[in-house]
C-alpha cells in the first residue's frame, strides 16, 4: 500500500524535472527498487498511472528496475546476493554483514519530447 | 530525448521528517516511532509506558489510525498529551501528518513522545518521521516467523518489542525460531520481552526508552 504515497512523490518529482526541461511529454520513466522495500510493481505501475493522468507526465511508461538485496560479510568480505532475504554470508556463514543494496527508492531517468520538436 | 533525474523518490518526505526532527530537538523532546501489526499491543504498551514514567518523565503521542479516536480518547482519559491522526487510506503515518500534529502538542512540557504508527509491519519503515529510534512491535499472537517476513522493519529498528509473551504457553509461538530468524537478519538488536497482561517487562521497557533518550534518562 506504500506504493501509493511512493507514485505520489514520484509523478510530483518526474513532472517538475519535466517542466524544468522544458518537455512537452514524457514516454517512460526509470526507476530502480531495493527488493528490502517490498514494493508490488503491479500496484506501483498503476498507482503511477492513475496519478499521472491528470498532470502534464500522463501517459508515461512506468520501469522498474529491481535491485538485489547484496550484503557484504565483514568477516571475509565476500558478497552475497539474493532474491530471497538470506542475511548469512554464503561463504562463512557469518551474520555480520553490510547492505550494499536492496534499500533503494530511486529515480534515475526519464524520457521525454522538447517542446516545439 | 533521455533526462538523467538522479534523485530519491522519497527526498521531499526526508527533507519534511528532518525538519520534524529539527523541531523535536529544540523542543528537548525524544520521538520514538512504533511500529507494529494491529492487535499487538501497541497502545497498551504506552499505557503501561506513561504509568511507569509518572513522576520521572512526561510522555506525549501521536496517535496513527486509519479511522476512529478509540485509543486518544483511551489515553487522554489517563491524562497523557494525545494526538490522533486519521489516514483515512493511508497505511502509514507521513511525516507531513507528523508535522501537523506537532503544532498541537506542547513540546515544551514533555520528554519522551511516543508516535504510534499505523498497524503495519511494511509500510512505515521507509518513511521517516524525524524520530531519534523506531521501535518494532511483535506479539506472541502473531507466530514466530514476522523478522523473516518483514526484514527491513527488523534492520532499521533499535529495539524489538516481543509482546503477549503470557500467551506462549497458549500457542505453537518457539521462541527459538524466532531469535534464530530475528538473529540471522539483525544479530545484536535488544529484545524486550513484555505482557501487558501480568505487566512483566514493562519496567524494562521504560528503562530502555529512558536511556535511549536524547537526555539519557535525565529528566
Amino acid at each position: 500500500m506504500h506504493e501509493w504515497a511512493i507514485a505520489d512523490n514520484l509523478v510530483k518529482l518526474v513532472a517538475a524535472a519535466a517542466r524544468r526541461e522544458d518537455l512537452e511529454s514524457v514516454s517512460k520513466v526509470v526507476i530502480r527498487v531495493g527488493a528490502l522495500q517490498q514494493v508490488v510493481p503491479e500496484t506501483l505501475e498503476m498507482a503511477f498511472r492513475m496519478m499521472a493522468e491528470e498532470t502534464e507526465i500522463a501517459g508515461a511508461r512506468l520501469k522498474i528496475e529491481p535491485v538485489l538485496l547484496k550484503l557484504r560479510c565483514r568477516n571475509c568480505q565476500t558478497i552475497t546476493t539474493g532474491n530471497d532475504f538470506v542475511f548469512t554470508c554464503q561463504k562463512c556463514g557469518g551474520v555480520d554483514l553490510e547492505i550494499i543494496s536492496g534499500k533503494e527508492l530511486y529515480i534515475d531517468y526519464m524520457e521525454g519530447e522538447k517542446k516545439g520538436t | 530525448m533521455k533526462v538523467a533525474i538522479k534523485k530519491n523518490i522519497l527526498r521531499e518526505e526526508d527533507r519534511i521528517g528532518a525538519l520534524n526532527r529539527e523541531t523535536l530537538r529544540a523542543h528537548g523532546v525524544t520521538a520514538f516511532n512504533l511500529i507494529g501489526s494491529p492487535g499487538s499491543g501497541k497502545t497498551s504498551l504506552i499505557e503501561m509506558a506513561y504509568r511507569e514514567l509518572a513522576g520521572k518523565a512526561a510522555m506525549g503521542v501521536i496517535e496513527g489510525d486509519l479511522a476512529s479516536d478509540k485509543d486518544t480518547v483511551r489515553l487522554k482519559s489517563l491524562g497523557m498529551e494525545a494526538l490522533q491522526i486519521n489516514t483515512g487510506r493511508g497505511c502509514h503515518l507521513s511525516p507531513l501528518m507528523v508535522r501537523d500534529a506537532l503544532s498541537g502538542i506542547p513540546l515544551d512540557a514533555i520528554d519522551i513522545l511516543i508516535i504510534e504508527n499505523v498497524g503495519n509491519l511494511v509500510c512505515p519503515v521507509s518513511f521517516d518521521l524525524g524520530e531519534d529510534a523506531k521501535i518494532g512491535l511483535v506479539s506472541v499472537a502473531e507466530g514466530d516467523d514476522k523478522p523473516t517476513k518483514y526484514p527491513l522493519l527488523f534492520l532499521e529498528a533499535e529495539v524489538v518489542i516481543l509482546n503477549k509473551i503470557d500467551l506462549i504457553p497458549h500457542t505453537d509461538f518457539n521462541r527459538d525460531s524466532f531469535y534464530l530468524g530475528l538473529r540471522a537478519i539483525n544479530p545484536t538488536i535488544p529484545v524486550i520481552e513484555t505482557s501487558c497482561r501480568t505487566g512483566e517487562g514493562v519496567v524494562k521497557w521504560v528503562e530502555w526508552l529512558m536511556k535511549n533518550s536524547i537526555n539519557r534518562g535525565e529528566f
